[in-house]
This record gives C-alpha cells, sequence and structure tokens, in this order.
C-alpha cells in the first residue's frame, strides 16, 4: 500500500502472482485521494474472492518514523521560516501519519504485527525494476521527496536492488516542479503534467534562471538553490518571493487558461525553460548511472518519471539501449514496489489493467432503471468503429480498469485524430481543459511507424513516453510542436481490433484516446462512475463490453 | 429557527466577498455530497435506490459547478475540493435515507432566506442561483422520505437517530475545531522554545549535498 500524501494504492499479490494494482481514487471518487487505499484494497480482495482476514501481509511503501524525522529537522533547520507550517504539519504527522501502520491494521481488520514498513524511493526503484521485463537493469528514482531523499541511483539484478547513492534534500527536482507549478497558478502535485503541457508552446528564454537554480556535477548529483522555493514555509504554493522576483508575478490560482492571454507567452517560456533544464539534469544523471553500472537498461519511478518528454529525452539521447516506465510511476507505483520487494518477487508488465471491473449486467439494469437507451450489439468492435468514422466521439468500457493516471484502451474516450474540430469540441465540451493541452493518439504496433518516428518500445503501450509525429494525418493528438504521448497496441489489447476496424471504415489508422472522466474526476472505474459520466455528458454514447448506452 | 437562519444569512453576506466565500463553502458541500452519493449508488444492490442516487449525485454535481462559478465572477479562485464519506455503509441504508433527508430539508429552508436576503441586497444573479435549486432539493427531500418510508420499520425514530447522529457529528467538528486551535498555539509555542536545538541541528546535521551512502540492505521491517 501506498498513501498518506497522494495518489494513494493498493497492490494484490496472491500466491506469489500479482493479481490487481489500484489507485484508491477511482473507488473513493477523490482525484489524487491522500488518504489511506483501504477502499482499494478491499475492492482488489473483493475481486478475487477474498476477505483482509486472508491477507499473510501488508507492505507499505515508505517508513512513517524517519518522515517525522525528517519534517522534524528541516523544521528547525529553516527556523524560523517553518513557524507558518510547523503546526499544520505536526497535525498531519501526529494526527494520522505517525499511525499509519496501525490505521492499515484498523482498517483491514486485521492485526497490526502483519503490516510492514518500506522505504519510500526502494519501493519507486522496486516499482519500476520489478515490473520491467529486464533481468538485470539501472534503475533512476526521482521525485519531490521520499523520507529524507529525492533521488536514488539503483541497480537491480534478479529480485535484488541495491543502493549505489542517494540525494537529499533540498535537492528535489520534484519540489522545484512544485514550486514552478505554484506560480503558474496550478494545485501543487495535481498541476505538474500541465506545466509539461504548457512547454511545448515556449521558448527556453529563462534556462539561464534555471541553470543557476538547478547546477549539476560531473558525477549526476545536483543541487537546487532552495531561494525560490517555500516547501517549508507555504507548502501550497510552493515558491517563494524569489521566484516572483526572477519569473514574474505568479497567476492567479485556478484562474481559466486563453491563449490570448497577455501573459501566455511567459509561462509558456518558463515552462519551456524548466522542462529543457529537467531534460538535461535527468539526461546526466541518466548518463552517470549508466557509467557506473554499464547496464543496456534502464527502469525510470518517482513523479518525475512521469514527465514523458524528458522520458523521450533520455531514450533519444542517453546511453541506454532500451527504457522502461511503468504507468503508475509516480507514488501510487510505491504500493506495487513494496509488496514486490516485500515479497521478493518479480512481476513484468505487460498491461495496464489491473484494476476493478465493470459490471455490464448491472450496468444494464441500472441504466435501463435511469430511463437510459441500452442495446446489446452483437458486434460492438464494428458499431464502435463505425460510430468513431462518422466523426464521432464514443465512450469505451472494457474489463479492469487501467493502473495508473492514463487511459489505456479500458476506460477511454475515443474519437478520429483527424477530426480537430471534434478534438476542440471535446477539450471545450466534454472534457474542458485548458486550452493548451493535447490529447493522446492511439495507433497499432503494426501503423505505428507510418505515423511517428520510432518503433514501439517498451514505454508506448503505457503512455510514459513522447514521439514526434511524421505526418499531419492526425491534428487532434498532434501538439504544437509535433510531439504526440502515443501508446501502441498489440493484437492482445482491447482497441487493437477497434482500430483495425476503424481504418476499414475510414482509411484511417490513428484514434484520439483520452481516459473516461470529467473535469476534476477520477478515471471512471465501476459501473456506477461509467453511468454518471454519461449522466454528465448527455450526447456521448457509451460501449460497456457490447452494450451501447445513450441518454 | 428561521429568524436565527435569517440573521446569521444578513451576517454572513453583507458584502460580495463574503458572499463569494459562501458559494465557496456551498460547492464544496455540494461536491462532498454528490461524492457521498456517487458512494453510495455503488454500495446498494437496491436499482431504484441506486438511480435515485445517481441523479442525485448529478444534481449536486451540477449544483457545485453553480455555485463554483458564481464564486469565480465574485472573486474567488473557484477550486473545490471536498471529501465524501462511504455513509451509506457507515450509517446503514434507513439511517443513511433519514440523514439526507434531513440535510435536504434543512437545505431547503436554508437557501429561501439567503435567497431572499440576497434579493433584499440587491445580488439577484446570486440569488436566481439558489432559487433554481430548490426544485432539486425538494425532489431530493421528497424522494429520500418515500425509501425511508419503504426501508425502515420506523421512519420516526430513523429520523430521530440521524438527528442525534448529526449533532454528534457537529459537536466533534466542533471539538476537533477547537483542539485544532490549542494544538497550532502549543505547536507554535514549541517551535519557538526549540530555537536553541535549530542552530545545534544545523551544526550536527548539515544539509548534504551530492550523493550520500547507500542505506544498507534491509528487508521489509
Amino acid at each position: 500500500m501506498s498513501g498518506g500524501y497522494h495518489d494513494a494504492a493498493a497492490a494484490l499479490v496472491v500466491d506469489g502472482v500479482l493479481v490487481g494494482a489500484l489507485q484508491e481514487e477511482r473507488i473513493s471518487r477523490i482525484k489524487h485521494d491522500p488518504g489511506l487505499p483501504i477502499g482499494a484494497a478491499l475492492a482488489l480482495l473483493a475481486q478475487e474472492g477474498l476477505s483482509p482476514q486472508d491477507v499473510a501481509s501488508v507492505f507499505f511503501h515508505e517508513d512513517p518514523y524517519a518522515h517525522l524525522e525528517r519534517v522534524l529537522l528541516w523544521s528547525l533547520r529553516s527556523f524560523p521560516k517553518g513557524l507558518k507550517a510547523f503546526p499544520q504539519a505536526m497535525r498531519k504527522q501526529l494526527g494520522s501519519d505517525l499511525w499509519v501502520l496501525d490505521s492499515i491494521a484498523e482498517g483491514l481488520g486485521i492485526p497490526r504485527g502483519r503490516i510492514h514498513k518500506g522505504e519510500h524511493h526502494r519501493s519507486h526503484a522496486a516499482s519500476a525494476f520489478l515490473c520491467s521485463p529486464f533481468e538485470q537493469a539501472a534503475i533512476l528514482t526521482v521525485d519531490g521527496v521520499g523520507e529524507h531523499h529525492s533521488t536514488g541511483l539503483w541497480q537491480g539484478q534478479g529480485a535484488q536492488i541495491s543502493c549505489l547513492g542517494q540525494l537529499e534534500l533540498p535537492h528535489s527536482l520534484g519540489l522545484l516542479w512544485a514550486g514552478v507549478t505554484g506560480w503558474m497558478g496550478l494545485a501543487v502535485n495535481r498541476g505538474e503534467h500541465e506545466v509539461m503541457g504548457l512547454a511545448a508552446h515556449g521558448q527556453p528564454r529563462f534556462s539561464d534562471v534555471f541553470e543557476r537554480w538547478l547546477t549539476q556535477s560531473e558525477d549526476g548529483s545536483f543541487e537546487v538553490d532552495p531561494a525560490p522555493l517555500a516547501w517549508l514555509s507555504d507548502p501550497e504554493r510552493g515558491f517563494g518571493p524569489a521566484m516572483e522576483a526572477a519569473l514574474g508575478p505568479a497567476r492567479a490560482f485556478n484562474a481559466r487558461w486563453s491563449l490570448q492571454d497577455p501573459d501566455f507567452q511567459l509561462r509558456a517560456d518558463v515552462a519551456a525553460s524548466l522542462q529543457q533544464r529537467t531534460n538535461e539534469v535527468l539526461l546526466g544523471l541518466a548518463t552517470a548511472l549508466h557509467e557506473r553500472t554499464a547496464s543496456p537498461n534502464l527502469c525510470v519511478a518517482g513523479g518525475v518519471a512521469l514527465n514523458c518528454r524528458a522520458i523521450a529525452h533520455i531514450q533519444a539521447h542517453g546511453p541506454f539501449e532500451q527504457v522502461f516506465v511503468q504507468p503508475a510511476a509516480g507514488d501510487a507505483g510505491g504500493a506495487l514496489g513494496a509488496v514486490l520487494s516485500g515479497l521478493g518477487i518479480r512481476a513484468p508488465m505487460h498491461h495496464a489493467a489491473w484494476g476493478v471491473c465493470c459490471d455490464a449486467g448491472r450496468a444494464q439494469d441500472l441504466a435501463t432503471e435511469l430511463g437510459m437507451k441500452v442495446e446489446r450489439v452483437e458486434d460492438p468492435v464494428q458499431r464502435a468503429a463505425a460510430h468513431l468514422a462518422q466523426g464521432q466521439a464514443l465512450a469505451w468500457v472494457k474489463g479492469r480498469c487501467e493502473w495508473g493516471p492514463r487511459g489505456l484502451g479500458n476506460r477511454a474516450i475515443l474519437a478520429s485524430a483527424a477530426d480537430e474540430a471534434l478534438g476542440v469540441r471535446l477539450s471545450t465540451q466534454v472534457k474542458p481543459r485548458a486550452p493548451f493541452r493535447p490529447f493522446a493518439p492511439i495507433v497499432s504496433n503494426t501503423s505505428f511507424s507510418e505515423h511517428f518516428e520510432g518503433r514501439p518500445d517498451l514505454c508506448t503501450p503505457f503512455m510514459t513516453t513522447l514521439r514526434q509525429s511524421r505526418n499531419d494525418l492526425s491534428p487532434a493528438t498532434t501538439h504544437v510542436d509535433g510531439s504526440a504521448r502515443v501508446q501502441s497496441v498489440g493484437p492482445k489489447d482491447a482497441l487493437h481490433e477497434v482500430l483495425a476496424a476503424f481504418e476499414k471504415e475510414s482509411g484511417q489508422s490513428v484514434l484520439l484516446n483520452t481516459s473516461l472522466n470529467g473535469p476534476g474526476d477520477p478515471a471512471v472505474a465501476r459501473e456506477t462512475d461509467a453511468l454518471a459520466w454519461l449522466m454528465a455528458h448527455p450526447g456521448t454514447p457509451m460501449l460497456i463490453d457490447d452494450l451501447w448506452i445513450q441518454t | 429557527m428561521d429568524l436565527w437562519t435569517a440573521a446569521a444569512s444578513r451576517l454572513s453576506l453583507r458584502s460580495p466577498a463574503r458572499v463569494a466565500a459562501r458559494m465557496s463553502a456551498f460547492a464544496r458541500a455540494e461536491r462532498g455530497s454528490q461524492l457521498d452519493m456517487l458512494l453510495a449508488a455503488s454500495q446498494t444492490q437496491d436499482l431504484t435506490l441506486a438511480s435515485q442516487f445517481l441523479r442525485h449525485a448529478h444534481d449536486e454535481s451540477r449544483h457545485a459547478r453553480a455555485f463554483a462559478n458564481r464564486a469565480r465572477e465574485l472573486g474567488e479562485d473557484g477550486w473545490i475540493h471536498a471529501d465524501g464519506g462511504r455513509l451509506l455503509r457507515q450509517l446503514g441504508p434507513a439511517k443513511f435515507l433519514a440523514f439526507v433527508h434531513q440535510g435536504e430539508a434543512r437545505a431547503i429552508q436554508r437557501f429561501l432566506v439567503i435567497q431572499d436576503t440576497l434579493t433584499q441586497n440587491g445580488d439577484t444573479r446570486s440569488a436566481a442561483i439558489f432559487g433554481a435549486l430548490l426544485d432539486d432539493e425538494t425532489r431530493h427531500a421528497s424522494y429520500t422520505r418515500t425509501a425511508l418510508d419503504s426501508v425502515a420499520e420506523n421512519p420516526a425514530a430513523e429520523l430521530r437517530n440521524a438527528r442525534r447522529w448529526s449533532l454528534w457529528q457537529g459537536y466533534r467538528r466542533l471539538t476537533a475545531s477547537t483542539a485544532k486551535g490549542l494544538h497550532d498555539a502549543g505547536a507554535w509555542l514549541l517551535y519557538l522554545s526549540l530555537f536553541p536545538l535549530a542552530f545545534w541541528l544545523r551544526w550536527v546535521r548539515p544539509v548534504r549535498s551530492g550523493w550520500v551512502e547507500s542505506a544498507p540492505e534491509r528487508g521489509p521491517q
């Protein structure tokens, strides 16, 4: 289990085999749920026909006592700047975090002795390596902060992971991103991916500022200037006056974005500068790690690993032959890493469908009760393809929900990637979002190279990297700089047949694929979430297995 | 109750900034209620109730957006973040329905008073939002009462239980808020009194740069 900060999650291993992994937000419906993943754990157990009493061991992803030590240490180190945040930090520590292992035992109704603590970055490292196809690999973990560390170099062999070195706070790429995210008027720990999307619109004209704030040594280690950040004195904003002095005034929190805003280009240029410096520093880390391990394989985890631009940069310019980033590389992934490293087992991940099922039978009954039009279709693939070929969007629900923040083909809104106007309609009406954020394309392995540079790799099935588009056939999913966060699918994937049928119908082989959720909501998991989404989006039909539902 | 609510309403809505803050608070409350109803829909096996809960959740989502949009127009950030609970599982169907029914009935009274106050203050735009939601609230109060009558052996007793539970929750919120104040004051005093330790720590545990020694191998504990 992981939790207590953001993106709580649970993963379940039965008899040495990984059988499920699920973020708490999919059950609680609170996006990035920071609580404990009791609901997710119970849902995974129920799906396997198990009860909490069947659980032999629970592995928590970090050490709550070391966490408390770090909070106390930094509160005092930063004296007197920590005065404002100290009461809140202690309330959280003494009120919940310190007792997290007891709370898990209580929540599941099992003895406290079955709950074990782990280490934050070791859990990240394990989530990256033990799910990879590699028997041996270099591992890089980069996030905001674990117990004391922000970044780690590791080496994996078989089911063993050894630490080569770690960087301590305040030298944290994640906290620098958090500060800039706050300065952009976005929520810290939630809006970092928007900053990444914004970067494509800008020019790195603030690169000198970020080179000053983020310096790197030849051995790959880096230092972050704490002056522009305020993670201790004002953790909700994350930045201080020095950032505003260097970059300009902060944007109002949660203000609406417009490409016509007079300061839009300033924000985009700052984002581009941060992204460029991040690319350089991560490449430096990867190069240093390669020198120490001589491994051809790299696994990356931690919140910063979700930065697909930086991962693509490492793939393009780094010394590794293969790079692997699993879909829940952020803190949610710690749950998976904790249980795999706790048990000392490997679970190479070939798909992301590790969550809960949507019960089509109950969906049919419930949709009928709600007065929706429900139809069983003989050939759902053909029906979906024909609908998409007519230039319409479709909500697609099949099998188990995905692990990680991306819709990877089991809970998706699909549309033709060739229809730019439809993409705009989706981003303004169906799934309102900042106008600079792109949608992602999905394409079969066989058509991949026709549309995107390179070939499908270990990251493309999980949308954890980027590729440049080769043509202008997919304007709805191509970012302003020509990049696309493409998902590749093979013959075993649920959407492979739909893509083939869509190509027959329309002559196009790329679909727009975005996660099935409303603004501010987590992605749909179960049938009630699916129907709630449909009620809020009456113009878009939904296909749940072979059930065609319209309002 | 009405006089008290009216007085409190006048006090809490006496400036656009206060109206905005109130709108934000309502947005959070509606969002929290939406989450409660969504979870309730997933937890009940009764299809009729589940569909009613889903409709209810849909209404609450619209209400939250309406309040958040108005709050944004009046200068708030419009950010809605709320927690939901697994109230149906915690309370059981009868007590849950009684609790929701009472909440909706109370909301109708409160909305009427607020609508009246806002109209008197000349803020017809905000007043119209409350007016538009009243039909929904009335429907919610009605279906929950009907459902309560069908699932509870003694609906009146369930309503009394729900009222007691609500009061208990209110008391807990009040005491938690008081405890928070006391804790924060104590924490500030503690923090200030620790300043010699702060200087000592800078000496014995300085900030470290560069790669630190790898942690010793250890399994889960």
